[in-house]
C-alpha cells in the first residue's frame, strides 16, 4: 500500500484516539461507570481497565500522529477497535441500553448499529494505518 | 516482528501511565481518580432496614383509616431498596418525591405522576441539579427502566452524596409500575 495513504490513515486514527482518550481521562469516574454498565468483566477488573485503556489509547494515538513507531500504534489501535466491535456487538445482543463511553461523556451516543458501523470503519482505517498488505 | 514488540511497548507504557496518573490523583489535593477495585454500591432493603421497628402500617386499621398509611423510611447512609408495594404506598400517601432516572423521551412517553425527570447521564456531571431537587424533607423514590437497570441505584447514591436523605429506589422501575395498572402521566410535564 502506498505510504501516503498509510500516513493519512495514521493521522485519522491517531487523532480520533487522542481525542477519545482525553475525553475519558477528563471524566474517569463517569468512564468507569460506563465500563461497568457493559457488564463484560468481573467487577474487580473494571476500574483497572478504566484507568489504563484511555492512556493506552493516548500513547497509541500519539505514536501515530508523531510518527514514532506509527505502525505499532496502528496495531494497538486495530486490536482495540476489534475488541470494541465485539464489546458493542455483545452489548447489543444482550439488549443493554447503555452509553457507549467511546468518548467518555462527551458523546452520549447509545450502543447501537451506528456505533457498531463507526467502530468497524475505524477498525478498517486502523488496519490500513498498520501498513499491512491485505493478503499478508 | 518489530511492530509486535512496539505494540507491546505501547500497551505497557500506556498501562503504566494510567496507573501512575491514578495513583497521583488519589494522593493529590483535591483528589481525583478512581478506586483501584470497583466496589458494588451498598444497599439495604427496606424490609431489612425496618425489621427492627414495629410495623404499624399493616395491621392497624385505625392508623390506616387516619391516613398514616405511608411507610416510614429510615434515615440510612445507603440507598434503600423498596418493593413496588412500598413505592405505591408512598405514592398514595403523597409522602415521597419520585425521581425518574431515564432519558427525557422515555419520561415523556410515560412516567409516575408527579415524578421529576433527572436523566442519570446528564445529572451525573451536574451536581447542582442533584442538590436542587425539591425533596422538602420527604423520602425520595428513584426508579428507571426496570429489569436489571442499575441506573436507579447509582442515581440514588449520587443523591445521597450531595446531601439528600432517605433515598430509596425500586428496581422494578416504570415497567413494573405500569404493568400493575398504576397511574401514569405523559408529556414533559414536570421537568426539573
Amino acid at each position: 500500500m502506498r505510504t501516503g495513504v498509510v500516513r493519512v490513515a495514521q493521522w485519522i486514527v491517531g487523532g480520533v484516539f487522542v481525542l477519545a482518550a482525553l475525553a475519558k481521562i477528563g471524566g474517569l469516574d463517569a468512564f468507569a461507570l460506563q465500563v461497568h454498565n457493559f457488564r463484560m468483566m468481573p467487577m474487580a477488573l473494571e476500574n483497572l481497565v478504566a484507568m489504563t485503556f484511555p492512556w493506552i489509547e493516548l500513547v497509541a494515538g500519539l505514536s501515530m500522529i508523531l510518527g514514532i513507531r506509527p505502525r505499532s500504534g496502528a496495531f494497538v489501535a486495530a486490536a482495540m477497535m476489534a475488541a470494541f466491535v465485539v464489546t458493542v456487538a455483545v452489548a447489543m445482543a444482550r439488549g443493554l441500553d447503555i452509553e457507549c463511553g467511546c468518548f467518555g461523556t462527551a458523546d452520549a451516543t447509545r450502543v447501537g448499529v451506528s456505533k457498531l458501523l463507526q467502530n468497524l470503519g475505524l477498525l478498517g482505517i486502523s488496519l490500513v494505518a498498520s501498513g499491512r498488505r491485505p493478503e499478508a | 516482528m518489530g511492530e509486535w514488540r512496539g505494540a507491546a511497548g505501547i500497551v505497557l507504557v500506556g498501562a503504566v501511565l494510567g496507573v501512575a496518573y491514578n495513583y497521583l490523583g488519589l494522593n493529590s489535593r483535591p483528589a481525583f481518580g478512581i478506586a483501584w477495585i470497583r466496589q458494588p454500591v451498598e444497599v439495604t432493603t427496606f424490609e431489612a432496614a425496618a425489621g427492627s421497628e414495629p410495623q404499624a402500617v399493616a395491621d392497624d386499621p385505625l392508623a390506616a383509616a387516619l391516613g398514616a398509611g405511608a411507610p416510614e423510611i429510615p434515615d440510612l447512609p445507603r440507598p434503600i431498596q423498596v418493593q413496588l408495594v412500598t413505592a405505591k404506598q408512598l405514592f398514595d400517601a403523597q409522602a415521597a418525591l419520585f425521581v425518574d432516572a431515564r432519558d427525557p423521551d422515555e419520561f415523556e412517553a410515560g412516567h409516575v405522576p408527579g415524578s421529576l425527570n433527572l436523566p442519570f447521564d446528564v445529572v451525573v456531571t451536574d451536581p447542582a441539579r442533584l442538590e436542587a431537587l425539591p425533596a422538602a424533607g420527604r423520602p425520595i423514590v428513584v426508579y428507571c427502566g426496570g429489569g436489571s437497570c442499575e441506573t436507579s441505584i447509582n442515581l440514588a447514591q449520587e443523591l445521597l452524596n450531595v446531601g439528600h436523605r432517605r433515598v430509596t429506589f425500586f428496581l422494578g422501575g416504570f415497567p413494573e409500575w405500569q404493568g400493575n395498572g398504576y397511574p401514569v402521566s405523559t408529556g414533559a410535564g414536570e421537568a426539573s
